[in-house]
């Protein structure tokens, strides 16, 4: 029973996309987890990582993308989810020098287009709006848990703002991850998105939540070493709950996203990142570990 | 001109040409390591009369031939400012009123003596303080009152 980890924040800009691949990465050579990311954001940012503007455009081609994913099966029309998922994805090889383990539903740029369209198609079903979105948020839910017995973890690369795609990972997650750059615009746009996440009206009750009851957790990426950035850190801290990891600015981590179709190890891949990307994977190893402890024991109980 | 600073460390051009040896030809790693070494010294001494790097970095021949090696991250401690320049990060003041409320704040702003750094650390921290206080204890009081106000702020805006 696979972990479902959304990698989300309305604000862009943030790194969402980087995250969801450095996890990926991480919980597959680190930890050998069967990994599968889906691509939830029209700009394709974690495809392109993972299999390369060739790669991407062959998918896409062939019909092969969460967009047409969420088309086809939107309406029961008799399709594997499998066969949208293109396997081994990515330039980083294990120790044993085979690919990774990490599968892909590729990104599409008519996303939000289709998500308009499954919105028309219900519409015609019935008059209220918030019905209609409903329909369409549940119906992505329920696609995106298809995936689930197949995986060891499902990471959702959600878009920024709040798609129906976004809000359907935002439900299915069984832990959000939210990037933040520690600035001020960030501290707001982190404010908003855990309110949303928890369902709660005000920032004084959200602080009220035990941070260990919470379904999300922040982590602090693009960090300069300098005490301006730490002050910020803390003052989100003051209310959210956030990974004792956070992310440097690095040039081994900038230089890591660019897709070069050869594989090679996540040391190399990473250069002076590699640590980093071990850090972030070894405090998230144990957020997955207690997740799926949980759902075995509620699976058990029920 | 001596004390140029490098911008682009040996080892990272030295990455940067091994990757590319590496995905544009059939070299095998030691030729590939060779190569991408001869490459980084040979523009080290281009750059050196502009930008000398450390001696380290460029008498490292072999650093190509190895993954650069993870580099520690930074520890999150904030410097206390004591014994040097002064720090305005040293405490977050929003923190501060946040957990010890007013009181614990003042008591925070009391160990910063001169109305200078009082308003170095409002303005770090993005806290409004009207130009024309001069007294430390007025000073003190408009950044609580200004910490209060951001604090409201942020609340607005999530509500």
């Amino acid at each position: 029973m696979a972990v479902f980890l959304a990698v989300a924040n309305r604000k862009g800009g943030v790194g969402k996309s980087t995250v969801s691949v450095m996890l990926a990465h991480g919980l597959a050579v680190y930890g050998g987890k069967r990994v599968l990311l889906l691509d939830l954001d029209s700009q394709c940012n974690a495809s392109l990582i993972l299999m390369g503007g060739h790669g991407w455009n062959e998918a896409r081609k062939a019909g092969k993308t969460i967009a047409d994913y969420f088309y086809d099966l939107f309406d029961g029309i008799p399709a594997n989810a499998p066969d949208y998922v293109a396997r081994n994805v990515g330039d980083v090889s294990m120790a044993n020098g085979k690919p990774a383990p990490i599968s892909l539903v590729p990104g599409s740029l008519l996303l939000e287009d289709i998500q308009g369209e499954l919105y028309l198609k219900q519409a015609s079903q019935s008059n209220v709006p918030e019905i209609v979105a409903n329909r369409v948020r549940g119906r992505m839910e329920s696609l995106i848990r298809r995936f689930e017995g197949d995986y060891d973890v499902v990471i959702l690369d959600c878009a920024p703002g709040l798609s129906f795609a976004a809000l359907a990972a935002l439900k299915t997650a069984d832990k959000v991850i939210v990037p933040f750059r520690p600035d001020y615009v960030s501290q707001l746009a982190v404010d908003r998105v855990a309110m949303l996440i928890e369902d709660m009206r005000s920032l004084d009750d959200l602080a009220a939540m035990p941070a260990e009851d919470r379904r999300y957790v922040c982590i602090a990426n693009y960090v300069r070493n300098d005490d301006r950035d730490y002050m910020m850190i803390e003052e989100i801290s003051l209310v959210h709950p956030v990974l004792e990891t956070f992310l440097p600015q690095r040039n081994g981590i900038a230089n890591a996203f660019d897709y070069i179709g050869q594989l090679r190890s996540i040391d190399v891949k990473y250069s002076d990142g590699a640590g980093d990307v071990k850090e972030l994977y070894q405090e998230i190893a144990r957020l997955v570990e207690t997740v799926a402890a949980n759902k075995k024991n509620e699976v058990s109980v029920s | 001109m001596s004390k140029g600073k490098q911008l682009w460390p040996g080892d990272e051009m030295a990455a940067f040409f091994r990757a590319h040896i590496d995905r544009e030809t059939a070299l095998d790693a030691e030729a590939a390591g060779r190569l991408a070494a001869a490459l980084t010294k040979s523009i080290n001494r281009m750059l050196v009369r502009e930008m000398p790097p450390a001696p380290s970095l460029v008498e490292q021949p072999s650093v190509a031939e190895a993954p650069r090696a993870p580099a520690p991250a930074p520890k999150r401690e904030r410097s206390s400012g004591s014994g040097e320049a002064f720090n305005p990060y040293r405490f977050s003041a929003m923190v501060t009123l946040a957990k010890h409320g007013r009181e614990g704040l003042m008591k925070s702003l009391q160990e910063i003596k001169s109305a200078e750094n009082l308003r170095a650390l409002a303005e770090a921290q993005h806290v409004p303080v009207a130009p024309t206080l001069k007294r430390t204890d007025d000073i003190r009081k408009a950044i609580i009152a200004g910490v209060e106000r951001r604090l409201a702020d942020r609340k607005a805006a999530a509500s």
